[in-house]
């Protein structure tokens, strides 16, 4: 096995749910809504749905192949060319979601708070942080992100403060346009949610890897609720116009809370928690695609190539991306697809067939 | 932002092999391979004007257009 640490499935659950919404809490409330309107709470409910399809299909696989990513099993079952063409469509897309993961987190810093700031200095500094942790190894990651985690899940309770300017009436009407909308405004949590297939590379180093699906599930289901809690704080603070025209709902959400002139100017602790989630994503995402190469190219350690696919990261976040409007395209109109079909659709197929052999 | 990006790249490439020099005698020639081709395929596509040539995204777009309909803006 290429990495030696071991973790608990508790601390993969740490790991795995920043990956999933550190940057959807951003974001997907304002795509939801374009699509489904008022109804964009029931969006993150379907969503959970092919989250968990994914988890099934990892989960079952690694209990057919233990000990082994997706990387290293797909050659025993589909055989040894198709499946390192598999590997490689997987290692892509991984990549790909890598660079567009930390160019958007830059693209939000720049446009909020660090305004002279280059896209590019915010980018290599993330990238930096993230080759110090995946250098030291699993174990520090998973330390890193029980550590940090809770501390970038403190601001969301802070929103409770807007209770009085809430609104709830905002949810009516229910289904008043179908149910066609709401599953238009689901194609793109539910990408988010398959996320949830980069479990394959922490499950073959659990201390206790039985625990693994049940943890897998219970950070799908928190995902789910979060999700489902910023729908609904949104759409009761702002309306389902407002939120539509807004890049980012979660933002106005924090400017707005204002309580006896002490709790105010809060967004600045949206950003600490926007800097640490999405640290922990881009290092976990980061590790996975080193992880995945490794694998592929079977090395003897990962750590020979971090700093270079680090900077391939960095290099596919600027890639054919011109500006801000170009990343919300691909986000909205392309990432849901690319995701769907290689997180879901390819680790399915992959358990049918492997079904099929058993 | 492309002369940049090309000489930051080209200064962690030649310090992160200047790094390794001690270890590439004990690595096998595949391992030598990804490590120099790695390096390689991140310095040549630094050359390039990133955010302006057409690249992964203009081909999984290409791939996915068929689909584009479901999600067209209301």
């Amino acid at each position: 096995m290429l990495e030696q640490g071991k973790i608990s499935s508790f601390q993969m659950a740490f790991i795995v749910y920043p990956i999933i919404l550190a940057s959807g809490f951003i974001t997907l409330p304002t795509i939801s809504s374009q699509y489904a309107g008022n109804d964009l709470w029931l969006s993150s409910l379907i969503s959970f749905v092919p989250g968990m399809i994914t988890l099934f299909c990892i989960v079952r696989l690694h209990q057919m192949y233990p000990r082994k990513s997706i990387i290293e099993y797909s050659p025993l079952i589909i055989g040894k060319i198709p499946g390192k063409l598999f590997s490689f469509v997987l290692i892509v897309v991984n990549l790909h979601g890598s660079g567009l993961s930390i160019r958007q987190f830059a693209e939000f810093v720049k446009g909020n708070f660090l305004l002279k700031t280059p896209l590019l200095v915010i980018m290599v500094l993330m990238i930096m942080l993230s080759v110090y942790v995946i250098r030291q190894g699993l174990e520090v990651l998973a330390r890193t992100a029980v550590i940090l985690l809770p501390l970038s899940i403190v601001p969301l309770i802070l929103l409770l403060l807007l209770i009085p300017d809430l609104n709830p009436g905002n949810i009516f009407p229910i289904l008043s346009h179908g149910f066609v909308p709401v599953l238009k405004g689901a194609v793109v949590p539910q990408a988010w949610l398959c996320q949830i297939y980069l479990v394959t590379f922490f499950l073959p180093s659990l201390s206790d890897p039985k625990k693994g699906g049940e943890w897998g599930l219970i950070v799908l289901g928190s995902a789910m609720v979060s999700l489902t809690y910023i729908y609904l704080l949104v759409l009761f603070l702002l309306g389902p116009h407002d939120i539509s025209n807004k890049n980012y709902p979660i933002l106005v959400a924090f400017r707005y809370i204002s309580r006896n002139q002490f709790f105010e100017n809060l967004e600045a602790l949206l950003l600490a928690m926007w800097v640490i989630g999405n640290f922990i994503k881009t290092s976990a995402m980061f590790y996975c695609s080193v992880l995945a190469i490794a694998h592929l190219t079977k090395l003897s350690s990962y750590r020979m190539i971090i700093i270079p696919v680090g900077i391939l990261i960095v290099i596919l976040g600027l890639w054919d991306i011109p500006g801000g409007i170009q990343l919300g395209y691909q986000l909205r109109e392309i990432t849901p697809f690319e995701i769907f079909s290689a997180y879901l659709l390819l680790p399915l197929i992959l358990f049918i067939i492997a079904k099929i052999r058993h | 932002m492309r002369s940049t990006i090309f000489v930051i790249v080209t200064i962690v490439v030649l310090l992160d092999i200047w790094f390794q020099r001690g270890n590439l005698v004990h690595w096998k020639p595949r391992e030598k391979l990804v490590f120099f081709s790695l390096h390689l395929i991140v310095w040549v596509l630094s050359m390039m004007d990133l955010p302006y040539t057409p690249g992964l995204i203009t081909l999984i777009a290409a791939i996915f257009k068929p689909f584009e309909g479901l999600v067209k803006m209301p």
